[in-house]
């Protein structure tokens, strides 16, 4: 009897092991915490951290603010003013992105890729 | 794409799944009350062996939730009004399945370690986490019901003519 408590301990744990890492709060997202909200308007600055999984940016704009913006599916994305995917996003390349504040949240509606 | 009339959105996994795990530990929470008041008395074996089963099953499920949960944010985020509360939703969810995690293993040890010192200290700390993790998970559940009773996160607003219905 011991034996089975022992085997199903064991199971027990280790699914919550597995569990605990699949729902782990990174889980492959790079979250920065204190991010700011801006009026509307276009901001340049660099994507300081890319998350292709959320499809989702964080940018540091030259006056030192962190907008966290997660694309939709009517963002308007470019490179250079060309059409872009968000697979050419790069961490640390420069951006310009139109927001417009909505709520307590920045809704992007563009983000142009600067070379 | 997944009709916003149908009730299988992925955001509604987290709705479906997240109510046990609450229920349970919440239970085991009360019924770790009910053992101290009941600590001499005959029944007290069939009480301690109920919360290490309730917080056996809630702390799985709890994480099964959790997941359902992360694969609900990316879509809800998008949604609602301000992603802070959600964001702390997430948070002190995380906090609290890691305090019930505790709970689980210093329960396991006290299985397994029969030394009457061990068990005493090991019962006191189960005790203890499941009350501040019920804490803890009480107040992720309202930041959670505020997201969707505030912000209508994951839920279908049908339209002014009731399209689909």
């Amino acid at each position: 009897m011991k034996k089975y408590f022992l085997v199903f301990s064991f199971s027990l744990m280790t699914t919550s092991l597995v569990l605990t890492s699949c729902g782990n709060s990174g889980g492959g997202s790079a979250e920065i915490e204190n991010t700011d909200i801006v009026p509307s308007g276009t901001y340049k600055g660099v994507a300081k951290e890319v998350d292709a999984d959320e499809k989702e940016i964080y940018v540091e704009t030259s006056d030192g603010k962190i907008l966290e913006l997660y694309l939709k599916e009517n963002t308007k994305l470019t490179k250079n003013g060309q059409p872009a995917v968000f697979g050419d996003l790069k961490q640390g390349g420069q951006v310009e992105v139109t927001v417009e504040k909505v709520g307590n949240k920045l809704d992007p509606k563009a983000v142009n890729i600067l070379e | 794409m997944e009709s916003p009339n149908s009730m299988w959105r992925t955001e509604l996994y987290h709705a479906a799944s997240v109510h046990f795990p609450i229920a349970v530990l919440s239970l085991a929470a009360v019924i770790a009350l009910m053992y101290l008041a009941c600590y001499k008395k005959k029944i007290a074996g069939n009480l301690r062996f109920t919360i290490s089963l309730l917080l056996w099953i809630g702390f799985i499920t709890f994480w099964v939730s959790y997941y359902t949960g992360k694969n609900a944010y990316p879509i809800v985020v998008r949604e609602i009004c301000n992603p802070q509360v959600l964001k702390a939703h997430l948070y002190w969810a995380y906090i609290s399945g890691y305090i019930f995690g505790a709970a689980f293993l210093l329960d396991i040890i006290r299985y397994f370690v029969k030394v009457r010192i061990i068990d005493v200290v090991m019962n006191v700390g189960v005790i203890l986490c499941l009350w501040a993790g019920t804490g803890i998970l009480a107040y992720a559940g309202h930041l959670g019901a505020s997201v969707v009773y505030e912000q209508a996160g994951g839920v279908n607003v049908p339209g002014e003519n009731c399209e689909g219905f």
